[in-house]
């Protein structure tokens, strides 16, 4: 796809694959940019796995005022060559993904630690010890964090590091073993395609939920997960990039979480874990796998 | 919303079939959907290398059994079980069941050369390292939540008795039921059980399961054997003397790594063959089983990552036989007296393992099991004493296994098992599995192992004080070496599966007789070689219809005589299937099981034979109400299994077509 050229005052957005997958995002982020910024241009760039042929794309363009990333993926190609632009980022995992790119902030989708344990007293109101598997340095100072608000709520956080992907059938069996919820934190070592299986089915041996990370994750089995609205986000990147295209540095942005929580949850773990959810739970989730 | 209870198995096909529409992957978050890489379900098992691994993986022929899989066809208890898979079958005297493996099962064999584990701990007593299959089986099948079958030598780590394969039974938990469950079967042969299970995974963390169960049959109350066809033998008729009585008891707390089981069986069986000579059509003739196994463990985990396991046992085991017995001279039952058998024995266990990663590529567990066997007593008496035998032993073993991936597709597992007996010395059992991996869903496994099994209490020290047997000097434990090539591929939902073996079964332990004295002993028998190969097919449609397909081969010579083993069938070939029949509430479950003509001791041969079980299961319109109807041999065929030396007949006919009636309530 070729680039408009556009303004220093323009916006660019940047996908890594087919734009039309984060169409709800672009549309909220456009919508509410334009509305915001009356006389803006906004185009859209999808850029490919070869960086010279990203640079070409990039060439063809003036250096817009904001580049809009949709994913980290695209963030991550679009920095690789444009270095100065300011980036906003529409989700990503963690925020040591957003601090490898240094003209970059965004929205991140883990959400705080509080917000995480409140779901999980809703949703499950008899569980008093939260499991928590990780290997990062990251998830050990998040751990740190999560054991002080979690006693603070009258939960036990019970986290079991493992180094690698090969721990984690013994860390699966040990935590598994004292608490009473597994809950997911991105991890790309402990939680990936790869593992996502061992980590599932461990879960249901002991009949014990996990708490997924996403919506893929509930479709496959986990109980339930917290999800953002695409539109939503896409209209809190356009408030960040509104900030940036009036003067303001990305670094005094810093990062955000979604400001809108959404629940999918699937049914037929809860009847497996024999658990009973309200209907208006079940109602008011975005998401019911049965 | 109180739902019904869900089976775990269910589930998991559930899991695959969700597995393989789901993205989890670095993008998930965006709305990647590059979905397909969990398309294969391959299951796991803890018991090939005593911690979870891909079958794939594992060192060995595995195959599961689910929750599921027992439920829907039916299985009456853990014979049945085990009747249904690849290179199984058991033979029933009427009185006990045997189960043989690849096509040894000879007449006689207390199930010795099987090692039995209840939720990874050794079960089989301490006299005749036995365990029931029946009735007389430690656990309520109904509470039976996997059963794991790892064919082959399994001696590198667990020692004796994994001879020729390791079943590991994986029980419940409180949580599987979170409430509790009645459960009652009725049937003709006056059959009836009835299990209360209460289950709970409460709010402290404790996890607490406690099941009694009752079982009661009549059995056939007019059994025919010609070879009592005499009027003082009622005519051939055993009339009204095949009752059997049981009871289990079990209990399971868990909490964290700490655990506590205890498993109480307790079994009356009368015996309706008159077999060890007795009189005919007596009611007095009958065996009882009482057993008693406690077990508390706990599992810690170190800074490392390594799990440490350590669990103490506690068994008692006790047998009493009443055998009726005419001393009249002219044979005229004028002098009847009750011969009495009798074995009581005790036994504790001290088993600690440490399992986990050396570097990236190696995953080593290493263990120690000490066995102290405070009691082996038997007797045997009626007028006189023929046997008071009073033995204590102990037994050490040391292993080791490492498992060493050498590239992302090939890995070899090592193994080695030092084991030391106050009666007879020391053994080694070494293990060498080379396991070749081109892609995930495809294993070549080279396997090649040794195993041992010890002479028993039993064999070393009964006798009936020199009327027919006597004491045996000097017996060793027989060894068998076995290469094994087996092959697995699963193509999405289907699981394509051979392999193909040679065993070398050294010194058997069997009866022998002593040409100068005319007594029986137990004595190391010569070289037995054994080969045969495996078939099978298991799919599991997306329209719910699973089917499992199985062949075995075997071909079981005694090198010294040249001849078939006895009770060795050459060919058997299973069908299994599971078809939804209206939803998934409603579950037919059909089995074949050809199996084809074996020897027996005395020489007639039991006829091939095909059985035919059919079970109907379902959910009801009543939140956590089940109710199944079985019809087993449904054709009614007629087939014999044939005797073993204590018995006159040659061979003994099987149960024709029997009806159970099954229904479940949680609540």
């Amino acid at each position: 796809m070729s680039v408009a050229v556009i303004g220093s005052d323009d916006v660019l957005i940047v996908c890594s694959g087919d734009c039309e997958k984060s169409r709800a995002m672009i549309s909220g982020f456009s919508a509410s940019l334009e509305k915001q910024n009356k006389n803006i241009d906004v185009s859209e760039l999808v850029l490919s796995n070869d960086e010279s042929a990203n640079s070409k794309l990039f060439a063809q363009a003036k250096s817009p005022g904001l580049i809009f990333a949709v994913d980290y993926g695209a963030a991550k190609k679009v920095s690789a060559v444009s270095k100065n632009v300011p980036i906003v980022v529409g989700v990503a995992r963690s925020q040591s993904e957003l601090k490898a790119i240094p003209n970059a902030t965004g929205v991140v989708v883990q959400y705080p630690v509080k917000t995480q344990l409140d779901w999980i007293k809703r949703i499950l109101p008899q569980a008093r010890r939260v499991g928590v598997i990780y290997s990062t340095e990251e998830n050990h100072r998040w751990v740190s964090e999560a054991q002080v608000t979690a006693q603070k709520m009258g939960l036990e956080l019970i986290a079991v590091r493992a180094k690698t992907a090969k721990d984690l059938p013994y860390a699966l069996k040990d935590v598994l073993s004292r608490v009473d919820v597994l809950l997911g934190v991105p991890d790309s070592i402990i939680l990936s395609r790869q593992t996502a299986k061992a980590v599932l089915l461990a879960s249901f041996r002991k009949r014990i939920p996990f708490v997924g990370l996403s919506s893929s994750w509930v479709k496959a089995g986990a109980l339930y997960s917290l999800d953002w609205d695409a539109e939503n986000i896409g209209q809190q990147n356009a408030r960040m990039g509104s900030k940036v295209l009036g003067g303001s540095s990305i670094a005094s942005l810093g990062v955000q979480n979604p400001q809108k929580i959404e629940l999918n949850i699937n049914i037929k773990t809860a009847e497996y874990c024999k658990l009973d959810l309200s209907d208006q739970l079940i109602a008011d989730a975005k998401q019911v796998f049965n | 919303m109180k739902t019904a209870r869900k089976n775990y198995p269910i589930f998991v096909g559930v899991l695959s079939t969700m597995l393989a529409a789901v993205c989890v992957g670095q993008d998930d978050t965006v709305g990647n959907d590059d979905f397909d890489i969990f398309s294969d379900d391959i299951p796991s098992v803890y018991s090939a290398s005593k911690y979870e691994q891909k079958v794939t993986e594992a060192p060995a022929s595995v195959s599961i059994v689910t929750a599921e899989e027992i439920k829907r066809y039916g299985y009456r208890n853990f014979g049945d079980i085990l009747r249904a898979q690849r290179g199984f079958y058991v033979t029933n005297d009427r009185n006990y069941s045997y189960v043989g493996v690849r096509g040894f099962g000879q007449p006689g064999d207390y199930n010795t050369r099987i090692l039995l584990l209840i939720d990874g701990v050794r079960a089989n007593e301490n006299v005749y390292d036995s365990f029931g299959t029946d009735n007389d089986f430690l656990i309520d099948i109904g509470l039976i939540d996997r059963v794991e079958i790892v064919r082959g030598p399994g001696s590198s780590l667990y020692g004796t008795s994994a001879f020729f394969a390791v079943i590991n039974v994986t029980t419940k938990n409180g949580r599987d039921y979170d409430g509790a469950e009645l459960a009652v079967d009725f049937g003709d042969q006056g059959t009836s059980s009835q299990r209360a299970t209460w289950g709970k995974h409460l709010a402290s963390g404790l996890d607490v399961l406690m099941s009694v169960s009752n079982y009661k049959s009549r059995g056939d109350d007019n059994l025919y054997y010609q070879e009592f066809d005499d009027p003082l033998s009622n005519n051939g008729h055993y009339k009204n003397n095949d009752d059997e009585d049981a009871a289990n008891v079990l209990v399971k707390l868990a909490y964290q790594g700490l655990s506590f089981s205890l498993v109480y069986q307790d079994r009356t069986k009368e015996i309706p063959t008159a077999s060890y000579g007795t009189v005919f059509n007596s009611p007095v003739s009958e065996t009882t089983d009482e057993i008693l196994e406690v077990n508390l463990g706990y599992t810690t985990y170190l800074d490392s990552g390594a799990e440490w396991a350590t669990t103490l046992g506690y068994g008692a085991y006790e047998y009493r036989g009443d055998y009726m017995y005419d001393y009249s001279d002219d044979g005229d039952l004028s002098y009847l007296v009750v011969n009495k058998d009798k074995t009581e024995s005790e036994w504790w266990t001290l088993s600690s393992q440490l399992s986990g990663l050396i570097g990236d590529s190696q995953r080593v567990i290493a263990g120690i099991d000490v066995r102290d066997n405070v009691k082996q007593d038997q007797s045997n008496f009626d007028e006189d004493v023929y046997l008071d035998d009073k033995r204590s032993s102990e037994v050490y073993g040391l292993y080791i296994q490492d498992e060493i991936e050498i590239t992302d597709k090939v890995t070899l597992n090592l193994g080695v098992r030092y084991d030391k007996y106050d009666t007879f010395g020391d053994n080694f059992s070494p293990r060498v599995a080379v396991i070749y991996n081109p892609q995930p869903q495809t294993a070549i496994k080279l396997l090649y192992g040794e195993a041992f099994r010890a002479p028993n209490a039993y064999e070393l020290y009964y006798h009936d004080g020199g009327f027919t047997t006597k004491p045996v000097v000097g017996l060793e434990p027989e060894t068998i070496e076995s290469v094994e090539l087996a092959v697995e591929h699963y193509m999405g939902r289907t699981l394509l599966s051979a392999s193909v073996y040679y065993n070398e079964i050294t010194d058997l332990i069997a009866y022998r007789l002593d040409p100068v004295d005319d007594l029986l002993f137990f004595g190391n028998l010569d070289q037995i070689a054994t080969c045969g190969f495996e078939l099978g097919l298991e799919s599991h449609l997306e329209n719910g219809l699973r089917y499992a397909l199985n062949y075995a081969y075997q071909d079981n010579e005694d090198d010294t005589t040249g001849k078939i083993l006895n009770n060795s069938p050459r060919n058997m070939l299973k069908a299994n299937f599971l078809m939804p029949l209206f939803q998934e509430r409603i579950v037919g479950g059909l089995e074949l099981q050809y199996m084809g003509a074996r020897n027996s001791v005395q020489g007639p041969e039991a006829d091939a034979h095909v059985l035919t079980n059919l079970t109907i299961s379902g959910d009801t319109q009543i939140p956590g109400l089940s109710l199944s109807g079985s019809i087993h041999n449904l054709l009614d065929e007629e087939y014999d299994d044939p005797g073993s030396a204590e018995h006159t007949q040659a061979l003994l006919e099987q149960d024709g077509r029997t009806f159970l009636v099954r229904a479940s309530y949680q609540f």
